[in-house]
């Protein structure tokens, strides 16, 4: 049980006792005796408000506020009325006291209701209840002592009894005011208290007990006395240990106030030291890391900017950059303002990039930036910070990368026209012979034919009258003589193989127009299949002593493709085909065979090329895309053919370039180029 | 004249090539032709009335180099010509020393110009043939005067010179050497004191 819940229940209890003692206390005034008589109940005009203070009690043991407070006013009411009446009949004390205890008691808890300083209505609140509940006792003793058979009915064991119930009661009331969980401290301090009640109890055990010569009515004005000096001492006991127990734990509260100030000064020093500590630490890290770094405002205001920053943009001081717009260093004056845009569209917080930064001796550097935008609740940006990375060295290596790199790529380009151009030579010069051959025999041949056709003209105009027998022998001679039916019958043949050269020395010449026109700025649609005749055509002088060609070209659509280089990469494969089967024969003489098929697989166009030449050792097929990384002898490779196919393949056309190689029996590359979807025209494939 | 006509023999893997020069060197030579280092040496050995050979550097299996050092050690008496487009100076090189050719010729070449080639390697061949010819009428007809010298005063001696004679041609043979004319004469010599 809860000691508020006790203390309800006590008062609880206290108002149906003081029911009984305003009941009783009427009835006496009819002089019977509340145990002898009880069967014939009378009423009194102070029952009502004093059945009213009961409810009211019991209405405070179960809150019900209004219901306590409406109760408490009627019984006042009532009961003042009841005394009013009684004082002015002069009823005498005995009748007087209940009625004025029953308003007393109503005032008290009416007093506990209002709204006065706490400590005020708690004492005047005891005080009134106190003196109430006593006098009551005392008159509800004293009538009961001065009725006719009081000594029979109240023998002094009996007497003895009341008093200690009495007296306890009395104690009981005044430790529950003061015996709170909050407060244990008060109990000890409340011995005063106690002694006070304790002497306000021998006062009432004395009016009951003592002195019976003395008449009654005596007694009860010097018990009243007692009581009312005990009731004073008690409550200003109250109200003192109320005092001490307040300043107590206002000098124990000032204590541990002290401590816990010592302490948190204590805390502030130490945590002082460290924020001074680690302030100093952010600073040299601020102003000591090597990368540029800045918070600056939308508006281009710089708040912080560390040494490196200061350098990056050639600075002096960070007093001069705070007096510019930190949007006057960027290269392009209007790339401030369009990246806070899209940061500020932006949902993420960090954002990085490249820009070009214009240091005050309007030097150009290339940065890598990386920020935070720090931003208000409505995602308005608020401040950036952020760091750059100057990149500007690196975008001059790379440059250079890239130069070298073009370099590389055309002089290998000329080297493998260098090396193609003797064999493409020969592959001219042979058609061009037999051409030449046919054309002298041709040559020859009109010269014969028209030496014949001058001798008939000089037989027929030297002899007209001769016969046709005569004329045709003549005829058949000069014609034998002559050879002109071997010359006719060579002459179509001859017509035929002089074209035949002609068409095989126009075929490799527009090859060769093909592959030393300069690369296209852009892809063209190409047919894969006739780029692969092409590098065959103009490679035909290094793999014909070697190898034979077998072709699988399969239906593929065009792809778009940088013609001029895919058609280079197939010419160092094939010519590197031709080379391993060269290595190889030198060994072991196995007849080369180059296969080269095409086809689509999926949304790709594959290109393989596949020789049973000597293979890659193991340990090359790794490094053969590299560059520089040959295994041909010094001036006969540069190492560049390969890794400009991956680079063909794999960079400018998105495909790839796989290698499969078998040391000793053969090497297959495979190319893989995406087909474009939108292109399904055929308008380049002639 | 027309039954003497020369016999050159003309290789290159090109079937084009060899009928165009034909056309053009029938009405002067008899024209064979072969589309392969083998299938020349296989002519060779057939006809051994070639007087030149014409040979395409780059072919296939036997390229003309190889086949030139063939036909001089097969057939010496032969002149060699290479006919190439390949104007690559190692590959005339090799050709000039591992075939001693004759002459050595870059397509395109004129017809006339190879014509009157021809001719030269012709007359060489015949030069070559005619030396031999004398060396073995001159030389060779005086041996057998001695021989027969021999025969008279020392028939056993012969019967001995004969067959070391018939020894040592086969082994000529099988060694595959050259001119064993020079070894037959010296063994018929062998026995020199029997004559004298």
């Amino acid at each position: 049980m809860t000691s508020r819940a006790y203390g309800s229940g006590l008062r609880a209890a206290f108002g149906i006792a003081l029911l009984i003692v305003g009941l009783n206390a009427a009835r006496l005034e009819h002089g019977y005796m509340w145990l002898d008589y009880l069967p014939y109940v009378q009423t009194d005009p102070l029952d009502a408000p004093l059945a009213l203070l009961a409810v009211g009690m019991l209405m405070i043991r179960f809150r019900y506020g209004v219901a306590t407070l409406v109760c408490m006013l009627a019984a006042a009411a009532l009961g003042g009325v009841e005394s009013y009446r009684r004082i002015v009949l002069d009823a005498g004390p005995i009748e007087v006291v209940p009625a004025v205890l029953c308003v007393a008691i109503a005032a008290g808890a009416l007093l506990y209701r209002l709204p006065l300083p706490a400590r005020l209505r708690s004492a005047s609140s005891v005080a009134v209840t106190l003196s109430a509940i006593s006098v009551g006792a005392v008159v509800l003793i004293a009538a009961a002592l001065r009725s006719p058979a009081a000594p029979a009915a109240f023998p002094r064991t009996v007497r003895v009894l009341v008093s200690l119930v009495l007296g306890v009661a009395w104690i009981g009331y005044l430790f529950h005011g003061q015996r709170t969980r909050r407060n244990p401290a008060v109990s000890w301090l409340s011995v005063p208290a106690a002694l006070a009640g304790l002497a306000g109890t021998a006062a009432i055990v004395w009016v009951l007990v003592g002195l019976d010569g003395v008449p009654i009515e005596q007694r009860m004005r010097w018990t009243a006395a007692a009581m009312i000096a005990a009731l004073g001492v008690t409550a200003l006991t109250v109200y003192g240990v109320r005092l001490g127990a307040a300043a107590a734990q206002l000098r124990r509260a000032n204590r541990s106030l002290k401590r816990l100030l010592a302490r948190q000064q204590r805390l502030m020093h130490a945590r002082t030291a460290d924020l001074q500590s680690s302030r100093e630490r952010y600073r040299q890290l601020f102003e000591g890391v090597p990368a540029p770094v800045a918070l600056t405002s939308p508006t281009g205001k710089v708040l912080a900017a560390n040494p490196a920053l200061l350098d990056l943009l050639g600075i002096e001081s960070e007093e001069s950059l705070k007096s510019r717009n930190f949007a006057d260093f960027y290269a392009d004056p209007g790339a401030r303002d369009r990246l806070l845009g899209e940061w500020r569209e932006s949902d993420a917080d960090v954002h990085q990039g490249e820009l070009e930064m214009l240091r005050v001796d309007e030097e150009r550097r290339n940065v890598l930036y990386s920020l935070r935008t720090i931003r208000r609740p409505d995602r308005e940006i608020e401040f950036i910070q952020g760091t750059m990375t100057d990149i500007t060295e690196l975008r001059r290596i790379e440059a250079s990368q890239k130069r070298l790199e073009s370099h590389l790529r055309l002089s290998q380009k000329l080297e493998s026209v260098g090396r193609l151009a003797a064999g493409i030579a020969h592959e001219i010069n042979t058609p061009m012979q037999y051409i030449g051959d046919n054309v002298y025999f041709l040559k020859q041949s009109f010269g014969a034919i028209r030496e014949l056709l001058e001798e008939q003209r000089q037989i027929l105009a030297a002899s007209p009258a001769r016969t046709a027998a005569e004329l045709q022998g003549a005829f058949e001679d000069l014609e034998s003589e002559l050879e002109i039916e071997d010359t006719l019958d060579a002459m179509p043949g001859a017509l035929e193989r002089a074209q035949d050269g002609i068409r095989t020395v126009s075929h490799i010449v527009s090859a060769m127009k093909e592959l030393a026109h300069p690369g296209q700025g852009s892809k063209v649609s190409t047919n894969v299949n006739d780029l692969v005749n092409t590098a065959l055509a103009v490679t035909r002088n290094a793999y014909k002593t070697v190898a034979a060609v077998e072709t699988t070209l399969g239906d593929i659509p065009n792809v778009l493709t940088y013609k001029n280089e895919l058609c280079q990469v197939l010419i160092n494969l094939i010519v590197n085909a031709a080379h391993a089967i060269e290595a190889r024969r030198a060994s072991d003489g196995v007849p080369g065979i180059i296969r080269i098929r095409t086809a689509s697989r999926g949304s790709d166009v594959c290109i393989e090329v596949e020789d049973n030449g000597c293979g890659i050792p193991e340990a090359a097929v790794e490094k053969i895309f590299d560059p520089f990384f040959t295994t041909k002898g010094v001036g006969q490779g540069t190492g560049q053919g390969l890794a400009i196919a991956r680079a063909t393949i794999v960079d400018k056309h998105d495909g790839d370039i796989a290698v499969d190689s078998t040391p000793g029996s053969g090497t297959t590359f495979t190319i893989t180029l995406p087909i474009d979807s939108t292109d399904t025209g055929k308008e380049e494939c002639e | 004249m027309m039954s003497t006509k020369p016999t050159i023999l003309c290789v290159d893997d090109e079937l084009n090539v060899v009928e165009s020069m034909k056309l053009n060197l029938r009405r002067h030579y008899k024209v064979l032709t072969a589309q392969s280092g083998m299938e020349a040496l296989q002519i060779l050995q057939q006809h051994t009335e070639v007087a030149v050979v014409v040979s395409d550097m780059r072919m296939p299996e036997m390229d003309g180099a190889k086949l030139l050092a063939e036909v001089k050690s097969a057939a010496p008496n032969v002149v060699r010509m290479l006919l190439t487009g390949y104007s690559d100076i190692d590959a005339a090189m090799r050709a000039v020393n591992e075939g001693q050719i004759f002459r050595f010729l870059t397509k395109p070449c004129e017809p006339e110009h190879l014509l009157a080639t021809l001719e030269a390697g012709v007359e060489q061949h015949r030069l070559i043939t005619a030396e031999q010819v004398l060396l073995q009428r001159t030389l060779l007809g005086s041996v057998k005067a001695l021989v027969e010298v021999m025969a008279l005063s020392n028939p056993m001696a012969l019967g001995r010179a004969v067959r070391i004679r018939n020894t040592v041609r086969k082994l000529a043979k099988a060694a595959r050497l050259s001119q064993t004319w020079r070894l037959e004469f010296a063994a018929m010599l062998s026995d020199r004191k029997s004559v004298v």
